[in-house]
């Protein structure tokens, strides 16, 4: 149930056992660079390095195209509607009355599009390579408070659970005869019954996983050991390195020299 | 960490009331009136009592989660190894009592394995060298060291309670508190849990006090030194398990199940005026054949002695003829009428052919299934979890549809006939109760189903009354539903499946949570649905319940149809229900072990009473197999 929530695959890859606080800091560094370029080539160049290092990583296949899966509406609705809203540039494909349609808007829509796909597969190689609890670990490491960790943890761990529980619910109102309007407003109205139920659940197991966290000692007036703490090994800190000035690098280009900034 | 004073009992509850914070505008509910009760160190204490008798409340008290966590209005103490819970942080309690929960959900922080039984001791501020070693052996003991790193969502039900007791243990606490471990469980887990404590017991011994709840009474009996008796918030009897469970009409009316052994000790008791008692298979097995051979039947007499007939289950002498059997009181229910030899031939309501299904078009769930269910059937459907159970069950009422092979209900082909359309015809019944109540009142909550088949007016409250009226609800109807105590739930969520009057009613698990006579009620409705020609397919681990009730038997495994027949054929086949991973009955396995007395195979303790009894009664120079007076 938990694998269409999770888009983490468990291995043991170098991007695998990199401290996750490199791989964030990494991922930022790049998301950033990602949002700032315009240009077509250095963004398809980025997605595809994304690509390359989710293969070398041997990030399953299946999941990435699930990923694509998951963008490609998205997608698709930004390059046909970008145009339609932005009327600049040269040279004019399409003038139909109020409609006019710009090759660099067409560029520009794609643009739009390779960003986002660029940014998600960036993301990807922070997630889908690093497990929850390092993901809050390295959170927490870099200064997120231990209770706001602790409730990332468990809000995480509900999505499945809650989407199990709406699942069951939804079919046990179905087997009482109830039949949901394919779309709209009464659809949502029919739904209401389901989340309520749905609701109700939930919050009878929260209540007693209240309980379990104080029975586990969440709370105790005592400073918090860790069994197995992050440490940065020589590997981590020379990707870190490396990783950094190149991605600082590039920022000093992109802001100082325009690259990328341009669409071609 | 400072030690117990010499001389203070772990537990000791004195004169101890507690009142739950009032709910929209009620009265306070009393949970537990004037507790005494002391735990001695090391002890292993068995707690039961009918559903609402305050069994789980007890287990809050004693981590302090009540009243601290839940709020509500305390009388008298609790105090645990010197420490007042009403004053003590839950934290600091945490050091000395474990809790496990009865829902694996909420057991879990949901962390991997190793991180989860390291997360207690990390709050409690443990050098981590401390940790890796307490995190080892806590894993050790409940067997789960090969799973360390998978995460804890992955595991299965009873690997997760495992897990919960392990995270628990690794607190290294002096009292363990178990409220109704396995009530969620599969026997497979079941029997994983209790290896786990029996392991804990050994490893331990006397340096842990143990606090058991459980309805399971058979369960109990086995485990604990003593066993105390909750009545509605009340200590209602106290004693060793020997003397409690022999006082079984007491418990019948307290509403506890009794344990099978115990109930065939006082049927026999009753009968002979003897003062038999036993707790385990071992212990009846022996008594019953000392019985048996001072009447004179010795093995020579029946039967060759069999060597290793432990391994033969073939080999057991067939089941007499259901004729023979037919017109006692003594028989299953499944051969008392008539319905597994004509009712299943014509109108089948539910046809299933050769149906299979994958979960998500990847993980295997069926893998053709062929059944046909007739109408006022009772067909008990059994299997481990993730057997495919419930997989089939939701193909009977077209929430699952095969992906090859069809399913007719009623004539009607799943694949392009409407849920909804089809809840005329099936109602499904599903495990939890919250899962499907949702309206201010009973009676709202009964007329849902109906009005969403076109019910309105006169025509939809007659539906209602007699729903309510059915099971018993009727003083309830303008109450709400999530507030009444978690048995009346179940009851209100399968009247309210009863209500759309469908021709077949599956009940997936619904004495889960339900105490002994609520049991027996519910069970009594459901037969007089199946007298009125409804068909009933019940899911169920609970094959007492089986045995006693259902005429016919589905056993399912990975995604097949292993076994199906009546009752006697299904239940009495060890081999074939070890090859599912399920164990056989008490009963069944004791009458087995007797059959070199010349005792049948027995379901029930009824039944096996009424055998020895009659082998008694022959016992003065009859040889040959006999039973009710039949012809061998």
């Amino acid at each position: 149930m938990s694998a269409g929530y999770d888009l983490y695959a468990p291995g043991d890859s170098w991007l695998h056992r990199l401290d996750p606080r490199v791989k964030l800091i990494l991922t930022a560094m790049a998301a950033l660079l990602v949002l700032l370029w315009s240009s077509l080539p250095l963004l398809l160049a980025a997605l595809a390095l994304a690509h390359l290092l989710l293969a070398l990583a041997r990030y399953p296949r299946g999941l990435a195209i699930g990923v694509w899966r998951a963008l490609a509406p998205l997608l698709i609705l930004i390059v046909t509607l970008w145009p339609v809203f932005d009327r600049r540039g040269e040279p004019v494909l399409l003038a139909l009355g109020p409609l006019i349609v710009t090759g660099e808007a067409l560029l520009r829509g794609l643009a739009t599009a390779l960003r986002i796909a660029a940014l998600s597969f960036t993301l990807l190689l922070w997630l889908g390579t690093t497990d929850q609890r390092s993901l809050v670990r390295s959170l927490v490491r870099l200064g997120l408070p231990f209770s706001l960790g602790m409730a990332l943890t468990i809000g995480l761990r509900f999505i499945p659970t809650f989407a199990g529980v709406y699942q069951t619910v939804s079919e046990a109102f179905q087997a009482r005869g109830l039949t949901l309007p394919p779309r709209g407003l009464r659809r949502l109205q029919a739904m209401l019954p389901i989340l309520v139920a749905a609701l109700v659940t939930a919050l009878r197991m929260s209540e007693q996983l209240g309980w379990t966290l104080a029975a586990r000692g969440v709370g105790a007036p005592v400073r918090r050991t860790t069994l197995r703490d992050l440490a940065m090994r020589p590997a981590d800190w020379l990707a870190l390195a490396a990783g950094l000035a190149a991605g600082l690098a590039l920022l000093w280009l992109t802001l100082a020299e325009g690259l990328g900034r341009a669409l071609r | 960490m400072d030690a117990t004073a010499p001389g203070e009992p772990p537990i000791r509850f004195e004169r101890f009331t507690f009142r739950y914070p009032p709910v929209a505008g009620a009265a306070p509910v009393t949970a537990l009136e004037e507790i005494s009760l002391e735990v001695a160190a090391g002890e292993f204490l068995g707690i039961t009592g009918s559903t609402g008798s305050g069994k789980s409340t007890l287990c809050l008290a004693i981590a302090g989660l009540v009243p601290q966590e839940t709020g509500g209005i305390v009388g008298g103490s609790v105090v645990v190894t010197g420490w007042d819970t009403r004053y003590t942080p839950v934290p600091q309690l945490a050091t000395r009592v474990g809790v496990v929960f009865q829902d694996p959900e909420s057991n879990l922080v949901g962390l991997s394995v190793e991180d989860e039984v390291a997360f207690g001791p990390e709050n409690l501020g443990i050098p981590p060298a401390e940790i890796a070693r307490r995190v080892d052996w806590a894993l050790e003991v409940v067997g789960l060291s090969h799973e360390r790193n998978r995460l804890s969502a992955h595991l299965s039900g009873g690997q997760k309670q495992r897990l919960a007791i392990a995270a628990v243990l690794a607190m290294q606490p002096q009292i363990l508190v178990l409220d109704e471990p396995t009530a969620q469980l599969d026997p497979v887990g079941k029997e994983e849990v209790i290896a786990a404590v029996e392991r804990l017991r050994q490893e331990l011994g006397r340096r842990l006090t143990i606090v058991l709840v459980e309805s399971d009474t058979e369960l109990l009996s086995r485990f604990a030194d003593r066993i105390v008796v909750l009545h509605a918030g009340r200590v209602a009897l106290e004693g060793s398990p020997r003397a409690v469970f022999s006082r079984t009409q007491e418990l019948a009316a307290l509403g506890i199940r009794i344990p099978p052994l115990a109930e065939l000790a006082a049927r026999l008791n009753r009968a002979l005026g003897a003062e038999l008692s036993f707790l385990s298979q071992t212990e009846a097995e022996a008594a019953l054949a000392r019985l048996l051979e001072q009447t004179g039947l010795t093995r020579s007499n029946d039967q060759p002695p069999r060597a290793g007939h432990q391994e033969r289950p073939a080999a057991e002498p067939v089941p007499a003829p259901r004729q023979a059997r037919a017109g006692s009181l003594l028989t299953l229910a499944s051969e008392r009428d008539d319905q597994t030899l004509h009712a299943r031939e014509p109108a089948s309501l539910i046809e299933i052919e050769d149906a299979r299904y994958r979960y998500g078009g990847v993980y295997p769930a069926l893998n053709g299934v062929s059944l046909r269910i007739g109408a006022g059937e009772f067909l008990a459907l059994i299997g481990p979890n993730g057997s495919g159970k419930t997989t089939l069950a939701k193909h009977c009422n077209g929430l699952l549809r095969p992906e090859s092979g069809r399913v007719l209900v009623a004539g009607q082909d799943t694949r392009t006939t409407h849920v909804g359309q089809l809840a005329r015809t099936v109602g499904y019944a599903f495990q939890n109760p919250d899962h499907q109540l949702f309206l201010p009142s009973v009676a709202e909550e009964l007329a849902y189903g109906p009005r969403n088949l076109g019910l309105r007016g006169p025509e939809l409250r007659a539906r209602v009354d007699e729903a309510l009226e059915r099971f018993g609800l009727a003083e309830l109807r303008n109450r709400h539903p999530t507030l009444l105590g978690r048995g009346l739930r179940q009851l209100v969520a399968i009247a309210a499946v009863y209500a759309l009057s469908p021709r077949l009613l599956i009940l997936d698990e619904p004495t889960c949570g339900l105490d002994g006579q609520a049991t027996g009620r519910l069970m009594a409705t459901i037969e007089e649905l199946v007298a009125e020609g409804r068909s009933v397919l019940l899911i169920t681990h609970d094959l007492r319940l089986v045995a006693e009730h259902a005429r016919r038997v589905v056993l399912v495994h990975e995604g097949r149809i292993l076994g199906d027949g009546p009752p006697r054929q299904i239940l009495t086949d060890e081999a074939l229900l070890a090859r599912a991973g399920m164990a056989p009955l008490t009963i069944a396995r004791l009458s087995r072990g007797l059959s070199r007395y010349g005792i049948l195979p027995s379901l029930t303790e009824a039944e096996l009473a009424e055998a020895v009894l009659a082998r008694l009664a022959a016992g003065t120079g009859h040889s040959g197999l006999t039973r009710e007076g039949g012809p061998g």
